[in-house]
């Protein structure tokens, strides 16, 4: 944050993506095949929170102040009394996690960052968003034990519903700015020429910063071959393996270990290696189920 | 050998050392008095001070040991997770080398002085809570060996952090 934004309210949305907290973990909490099968891409931010899901029906606000002014309740009421006076029908409030809540359904979800001078609160609104597609991009596919934080899963609903035909995203971008700047100086920026963007961009988009800074996590799970149960122990740490097991009561894989540790933990990385080591049928089950491919969790 | 020559050192000393302690005399009052005012007037060691963000510092030669104060875990509220610099890095005075997060808000970990981390308290990244349960003792993040130990006059003594703590209010 370099502080030349000033106090300010942005108001921005993204094409169909997975935007996850800083201290989670993506294998955790999505669907990584779902959305690669859809090219739909991951991010991680640098504030705190959960997984969400992002696409041109979901509204992102961003309050951006200094430290001192920094206060989330404040933003979240402004947010619903904005609404409510345009659309008072809606029995639309914050809750005690700051979340925001319409008729006991889920509309919004919130994060922040603070620096020693800066904060930003930014959250969620699902104005009109794919909910089905959301649910299948944020499912759970695979047991994974990490100190990361978890998402807590909610029920979610859109803002758009019979009781207020006039809402959509345009009138509810409209409502939001003039409740915060009545006189309503609303300026359209192009992200690309905001100072420090084309650096925070490249790190952000990086392997090491979406997956690589992860926790580290332990992914334990049993498969039954033709040759057998099979106990598997993946350890990884930065991104790396740092511990292969695999377990057979009768068969041996003395060398798995040595060759994998230190590698990515990236399943087109460890194919390759599995593949010549442990046979096809094998390989097929522990790729397709770290990466998410199979249903059976 | 050589460790055989160092336990017969060790018995040959050590007795001597326990009857001197017994029969020392008992300092008078007033060289007591003189003496602590003395020790007090420069910077001890074990000694905690504390930063503007703040962090805490307690310094022993050449080391630091890093942590949050009270107020700042306060603040916070329940520490779901933390991200502590990895042992071996390097960072400058006022350099960002790791975060808190609590209640959905990740908040920077702010290097208090120049130096490379050394170590770092794994109980907290099991367990982050107890940073909120014991910010100065269990509750430690790390521990940097100095390179500039002058940094350690700029920071603040626990009476100058209570009165900026007050004019922040």
């Amino acid at each position: 944050m370099n502080g030349k934004l000033g106090n300010s309210l942005l108001l921005w949305q993204n094409h169909p993506c997975v935007v996850i907290g800083r201290h989670q973990n993506p294998w955790l909490e999505c669907d990584i095949s779902y959305l690669e099968r859809n090219k739909i891409p991951i991010a991680r931010r640098k504030s705190g929170g959960g997984a969400v899901y992002h696409d041109l029906g979901n509204l992102n606000c961003t309050f951006y102040t200094s430290r001192k002014e920094y206060d989330r309740p404040k933003n979240l009421k402004l947010i619903c009394s904005a609404v409510q006076d345009m659309w008072p029908d809606l029995d639309i409030y914050p809750t005690d996690r700051d979340d925001i809540e319409m008729f006991g359904y889920k509309v919004s979800g919130t994060a922040s960052k603070l620096d020693r001078e800066h904060a930003y609160h930014h959250l969620t609104l699902l104005v009109n968003a794919d909910l089905l597609n959301m649910s299948m991009a944020l499912k759970n596919k695979i047991n994974i034990e990490s100190k990361s934080t978890k998402s807590i899963r909610s029920q979610v609903t859109n803002l758009t519903c019979s009781m207020a035909p006039s809402l959509n995203m345009e009138s509810i971008i409209d409502c939001i700015s003039r409740k915060v700047s009545p006189q309503s100086k609303v300026e359209i920026i192009d992200p690309n020429e905001v100072e420090g963007v084309k650096y925070e961009r490249e790190k952000i988009k990086s392997w090491n910063w979406i997956y690589g800074f992860s926790p580290a996590f332990t992914i334990v799970k049993d498969f039954n071959t033709s040759l057998g149960l099979h106990h598997l122990t993946i350890k990884v740490v930065k991104g790396k393996i740092s511990d292969f097991k695999l377990l057979h009561k009768e068969i041996n894989y003395p060398f798995l270990n040595e060759i994998l540790i230190g590698s990515d933990f990236r399943p087109d990385v460890i194919e390759q290696t599995l593949e010549k080591f442990i046979g096809h049928e094998l390989c097929e089950l522990i790729i397709g189920y770290i990466t998410g491919s199979y249903d059976d969790l | 050998m050589a460790t055989t020559a160092v336990a017969k050192l060790t018995r040959v000393f050590a007795p001597k050392l326990v009857s001197y302690a017994k029969c020392r005399p008992l300092i008078p009052q007033s060289k007591v008095l003189l003496r602590s005012y003395t020790l007090s007037a420069t910077k001890l060691a074990n000694d905690r001070y504390f930063t503007k963000d703040h962090e805490w510092v307690t310094v022993d030669g050449g080391e630091a040991t890093v942590g949050i104060s009270d107020h700042a875990q306060t603040n916070l509220g329940e520490i779901v997770f933390v991200q502590l610099p990895d042992v071996s890095s390097e960072f400058s005075l006022g350099e960002e080398c790791g975060a808190l997060e609590s209640v959905k808000a990740a908040s920077d970990i702010i290097c208090p002085l120049s130096g490379k981390v050394f170590a770092k308290n794994s109980a907290v990244e099991d367990d982050p809570t107890k940073i909120n349960q014991s910010p100065y003792d269990d509750g430690w993040l790390f521990k940097l060996e100095m390179t500039n130990t002058k940094e350690v006059e700029e920071l603040m003594n626990e009476d100058e952090y209570h009165k900026f703590l007050k004019e922040d209010d």
